[in-house]
């Protein structure tokens, strides 16, 4: 190829040719495992070193004929290489320098089905102008062969073709691995709580739950919810796998035992919600190295949730602890997609704080669905609940999506029950400079705050009073938020009894009667309470989270009862 | 302009490669890892979901980052390899063509599982894999098969019908006759893992592939790892520990995958010869071993077989590994060779397998 055309045309393939080249070769070089077998003797003994040492002499190589394809003379060449069955022969053409015909003239050897897709091949040849071309997989001998015989022809021409037999492996890794990275990112998580959300692909349930994930590790799973459940057998199922897995993931087991040997667990759609956690989690930590410039706090879902309004609220004044029954009017916006209803819930606030928004009744229950999805939250969106018990203001709430309008209402109900409680909301429409704004709380998992009953200064009115407490998980164990009722009954000043309990999830059963009946060495919680009076008691090891609930539902009941 | 080509070139051919990700440490996030603290003492962990399952990894030593990443690609290439959800592994190929020449992964693990299926006398049997579909237990749609359906599908689970070459790495399987490597795959590939270790040098180290347990030498304190092993009737609690080094620990049993029908539980451990779900007394079998991929294939293995043929299996192999076998009633045997190494969970007898002495009923 003398003329400048030719030059021309060979210099514009070049980048890509390279790239293409370069590209095989990357992963080529990556690929720990790669059976070579160096035409034509099978070579047995292949070992891991050699594999890596010939891959990369194989990029040389390949670096090599790229320079050198086009030095081919003019005519037509013949060639043969081995192929399945044998002898597979060739006629390559060759005009200007460059392959334009290659003719297999023999290939009795070759199993026809495997022959025909191994002509595949030849296109490559052609289109590459080179033997170096990914054989055709599922007929990697006859495809071989065939490139033998095409690299002996060329030989023929003056070319300088030498043909390494490889299998056809290495489509797959480029395609999978973005699949892969998909499923589990690379990279450490970062600190704080996320949502995961997963489908089981077999029965179409859409599970949903929060990791909090502590110095790269996973310290708690909680908020565990399924929705879109069309088979109730799926429920047991998912109290069999959820729990276990949990145990698994958290690794919390004793101090007794390092890691646990189990029949290998396939995917399930919990698993799957947890490395969606995960993978969020690491997200947030790219997002913060590399937006270290924006003022902006790290997203923790990939959508930016709608804040409703923008106010800045600030509460003034102190709160006094109790539950307030507490009612507010959801509003339609312009869309009018229902008609204005009122929404009551009792708040409780304890130590100063809020601790829980429940028994929600409203005027008109076709709006259930989306009361409740705006207190509890679902898949990406955290509920208004966590949010205002987390941020203990009612500034910037975010709407959950799909129930903006009940969002604002349960937003209000807190307002509403603060004012209440003798804290004075500040409503202001333009985010002013307030003098002392109200210091940022720590944001809490779950209510650790139980504070103590002081009878020595306060008189509770006899009476039955039913209170409710959420009990939410802290970093060790493992079951999801759910909610214990109880009649706390005081007569003469004193805790006479806690009866008539009910728990919105009864998988906490177990838990719940451990902490009633206590152990051998630990005397019930409700019965150390009614000895000692006071919430200042152990708790019943093994149903810690339990004990503390029944602590937090006497001092609940208590402040009622002082009122 | 040829000065503009070849800055063309050059370019193009960066780009080319860094797209690639050739080399493990092109920026895709950084570790918050502190390089000063990288000491003997310096231990990192993984979670990956690969292989169907979800997978974490632990390793002690200087080396323990670059150790793990390795470890973590080494799986995803063989997940690659074996994986029968993936159309384009290199399983997938050989079972649509019939014939392929393979990898050495697979050939090693093609040789190993038809040495494996002559000594447990068909207990293991890699072309199982027809029948795995038929019940649905690769789909999660459960089904029974029909009685004929069950029949004619048992004439192509026979491993003896595959041949191989293994100069050649050369397989050919008869029509109809399909392999899932599944039943040794993660015990090879924790294997592989531990080579990758020893390459690092590392202190100590340990994987969980979903449950299938491999540990790097002892703990970094020097003690043995404590190996919990899960109870088959309650999946939150354990059965016992076992304490062990340098050693992989594997167990199997139909509890954690099956289906009801009819009141009937059917688990995913399919006898080869029968076609129905092992029923010979099992509920979960342990094995420990220094060689993963046998303690994978023997744990399938040896609960397909039953108790009595385990033990004699294990008398014919002891040098090779240990085991726990629980059977239905909840009783506990174990080899002679871990006494003194296991400890129930509950107040129990432990019956202790021992060589000399005769099992026979």
């Amino acid at each position: 190829m003398k003329n400048k055309k030719e030059l021309k045309k060979i210099m514009f393939i070049l980048p890509s040719a390279c790239v293409a080249i370069a590209a095989v070769a990357g992963i080529m070089m990556n690929r720990q495992s790669f059976g070579k077998i160096v035409f034509p003797t099978a070579d047995d003994q292949v070992q891991q070193e050699q594999t890596t040492e010939s891959a990369t002499k194989h990029e040389s190589q390949k670096m090599v004929l790229t320079e050198k394809s086009g030095t081919w003379k003019d005519g037509t060449f013949t060639g043969s290489g081995q192929g399945f069955g044998g002898t597979i022969a060739v006629k390559v053409t060759i005009k200007k320098g460059k392959i334009i015909t290659i003719e297999v003239t023999n290939h009795v050897g070759e199993t026809p089905s495997y022959y025909d897709k191994a002509q595949q091949v030849i296109a490559k040849i052609m289109a590459a102008q080179s033997v170096n071309v990914d054989v055709v997989s599922g007929a990697t001998y006859s495809s071989n062969g065939i490139r033998a015989a095409v690299a002996q022809a060329l030989n023929k021409a003056g070319g300088k073709e030498t043909v390494s037999v490889t299998t056809a492996k290495k489509t797959t890794s480029s395609k999978k691995t973005t699949a892969k990275e998909k499923k589990s990112k690379k990279g450490v998580p970062a600190d704080g709580t996320f949502t995961g959300s997963a489908t089981c692909e077999v029965f179409g349930y859409n599970v949903n739950l929060k990791v909090k994930f502590k110095q790269g590790q996973a310290v708690a799973i909680s908020n565990f919810a399924v929705t879109n459940n069309q088979d109730s057998t799926n429920e047991k199922y998912w109290t069999m796998a959820y729990k276990p897995m949990v145990k698994k993931i958290l690794k919390k087991q004793s101090n007794d035992v390092d890691v646990v040997s189990g029949a290998t667990y396939s995917s399930n759609a919990v698993v799957d919600a947890y490395m969606d956690a995960r993978n969020k989690a690491i997200e947030a930590n790219d997002n913060t190295a590399t937006k270290k410039a924006k003022a902006t706090a790290t997203p923790r879902t990939t959508k930016q949730p709608s804040v409703i309004d923008d106010v800045n609220i600030t509460n003034t004044g102190t709160i006094q602890d109790g539950t307030y029954s507490v009612s507010a009017l959801c509003e339609p916006d312009a869309r009018k997609q229902f008609a204005t209803y009122t929404l009551n819930a009792d708040v409780v606030f304890a130590g100063q704080k809020l601790v829980s928004i429940t028994n929600f009744k409203s005027t008109d229950e076709t709006n259930k669905t989306y009361y409740l999805k705006a207190a509890n939250g679902s898949g990406q969106s955290t509920g208004v609940i966590n949010q205002l018990i987390t941020k203990q203001s009612a500034s910037g709430i975010s709407a959950v999506s799909g129930a903006t309008c009940s969002s604002k209402t349960i937003r209000q109900l807190y307002i509403n029950a603060l004012s209440l409680a003798g804290s004075k909301s500040l409503v202001t429409d333009e985010m002013e400079e307030v003098s002392t704004p109200a210091p940022a709380p720590t944001p809490t998992q779950s209510p650790v705050i139980v504070p103590t009953i002081d009878n020595t200064t306060k008189k509770a009115k006899d009476g039955i009073y039913r209170v409710t407490v959420t009990v939410d998980p802290d970093e060790y164990e493992d079951f999801w938020s759910y909610e214990l009722s109880a009649d706390v009954t005081f007569a003469d000043n004193k805790l006479v009894s806690i009866t008539n309990i009910t728990l919105s999830d009864k998988t906490n059963q177990t838990y719940n009667d451990f902490a009633i009946g206590g152990t051998g060495k630990i005397a019930g919680i409700v019965t150390q309470m009614i000895e000692k009076q006071s919430n200042d008691v152990t708790t019943v090891s093994g149903a810690t989270c339990s004990s503390k609930a029944y602590m937090q539902l006497y001092s609940e009941a208590f402040a009622l009862a002082c009122e | 302009m040829f000065i503009k080509k070849i800055v063309c070139f050059i370019s193009v051919l960066i780009i080319g490669v860094s797209v690639t990700g050739c080399g493990s440490d092109v920026a895709k996030g950084k570790d918050s890892v502190d390089i000063k603290k990288q000491n003997d003492n310096y231990s990192a962990t993984k979670e990956i979901f690969a292989m169907d399952t979800y997978m974490t990894l632990t390793a002690t030593g200087k080396d323990a980052d670059a150790a793990l990443e390795e470890a973590v690609s080494e799986i995803e290439e063989l997940d690659q390899l074996f994986s029968v959800g993936n159309d384009e592994s290199e399983v997938s190929i050989v079972n649509k063509n019939g014939s392929e020449i393979l990898s050495d992964d697979t050939a090693y693990l093609i040789d190993y599982s038809l040495r494996l299926y002559e000594s447990t006398k068909g207990a293991f049997d890699i072309s199982v894999y027809p029948l795995m579909e038929a019940w649905g237990f690769t789909t999660g749609k459960y089904k029974v098969p029909a009685k004929d359906t069950i029949q004619k599908l048992l004439l192509n689970v026979d491993s003896s019908q595959i041949e191989y070459n293994s100069a050649k790495k050369l397989i050919s399987l008869p029509n109809n006759l399909q392999i899932d490597l599944g039943g040794i795959a993660k015990g090879y590939t924790s294997s592989k893992v531990m080579d990758i270790y020893q390459k690092h040098k590392l202190v100590s180290g340990m994987v969980s592939l979903g449950g299938n347990v491999q540990l790097y030498g002892s703990k970094s304190d020097g003690s043995k790892w404590k190996v919990a092993i899960e109870d088959p009737t309650d999946t939150s609690q354990y059965l016992g520990v076992i304490q062990t080094d340098g050693k992989a620990v594997i167990t199997s049993g139909g509890y954690e995958r099956y289906f009801e029908e009819n009141g009937k539980k059917y688990h995913h451990i399919l006898n080869p010869k029968t076609g129905y779900p092992a029923n010979n007394g099992l509920s979960s079998v342990t094995i420990i071993s220094e060689d993963g991929t046998l303690a994978d294939g023997l744990s399938t293995s040896l609960f397909v077989m039953g108790k009595e043929e385990a033990i004699s299996y294990w008398k014919e192999y002891s040098q090779k590994f240990e085991m726990v076998l629980v059977d239905e009633e909840g009783n506990i045997s174990i080899s002679e060779g871990i006494e003194g190494d296991f400890s129930p969970e509950k107040k129990q007898d432990v019956f202790v397998i021992r060589k000399e002495e005769d099992y026979e009923k």
